[in-house]
């Protein structure tokens, strides 16, 4: 059987305090116990009238991401919205959310395996960043709360600011994961 | 590179896009009816301008979605992007 291990295992598995320094300042933490829903509706009313009785969240506007205690909704794209929770209430609130909406054309997908969380830090960020993806990814550009699905080192990434103007969150494809990997350890050195 | 100013997402690089072709090309019909001839000026003959034009293109690494496109086809120039559910921007300088 093969062993399948990615360049962020060992960070995962404890063997390092938690994050990796890669170079220049440049700190790489897998985002640990979150899920991700998919969130997808037209019926924008009864999307919000669901996420608010069971999470107390509002729908973002574009390029937005709201918060609510350890729920995080990022917008997508004019239908579609990432919801970030913890793990153990991924099923629970995703099985509620559909309750609530099966009168209405809604779909909610986990997506927890689908995409890697990871937050990236350093005093290097926005530059380093910004060698892989045409965004300009400075503070004053990207603020808290902004979010773009953009191309990051050539593969499809969603990016968003949590606050502060030295750390970014990255979800990308988890097949992406040794590639990006590579590129920030690479671009970062250069 | 193009600059492209999405709908929804604002101003990207053209990277992030890809092209879907000429509109407004109207799918001849009822099938049963149409003529060979008609049918291939529908599958392969565009007008391809020299100038002004409006495209088809789609956000592919952004929001997904497909949006209309004014291009000058010389300069690169693009003059106005819509969604599809607006109206056609003008082509005419």
């Amino acid at each position: 059987m093969l062993e399948h291990r990615t360049p962020f295992d060992s960070i995962r598995e404890g063997e390092d305090p938690g994050s990796a320094t890669i170079a220049r300042e440049l700190i790489v933490t897998p985002v640990r116990d979150k899920g991700l829903l998919l969130l997808q509706s037209a019926c924008l009313q009864a999307l919000q009238t669901a996420l608010e009785r069971e999470i107390g969240l509002r729908l973002p506007p574009a390029q937005q991401a709201s918060w609510h205690g350890p729920y995080v909704l990022l917008w997508q794209t004019p239908a579609q919205w990432l919801l970030q929770l913890p793990a153990r209430e991924c099923d629970s609130i995703g099985a509620a959310l559909s309750d609530r909406l099966a009168s209405a054309l809604a779909a909610i997908t986990d997506f927890s395996d689908a995409l890697v969380a990871l937050e990236v830090g350093g005093a290097g960020l926005a530059d380093v960043f910004m060698s892989g993806c045409s965004l300009d990814l400075r503070a004053d550009a990207f603020p808290p709360g902004r979010v773009a699905r953009t191309s990051l080192a050539d593969v499809p990434a969603i990016l968003w600011n949590p606050g502060g103007s030295d750390r970014i969150h990255c979800l990308i494809e988890r097949g992406f994961e040794t590639h990006l990997f590579a590129w920030l350890k690479g671009t970062a050195t250069r | 590179m193009l600059r492209i100013s999405c709908p929804w997402c604002g101003p990207r690089d053209e990277p992030e896009f890809r092209w879907g072709g000429e509109v407004p090309v109207l799918r001849p019909g009822p099938p049963e009816a149409v003529s060979d001839s008609a049918w291939a000026q529908y599958l392969f003959v565009r007008d391809n301008p020299k100038g002004w034009v409006r495209e088809r293109w789609v956000h592919a690494f952004g929001c997904r979605q497909w949006l209309i496109v004014v291009r000058n086809t010389v300069t690169h120039e693009i003059r106005a992007t819509a969604r599809l559910t607006e109206p056609l921007p003008e082509v005419t300088p």
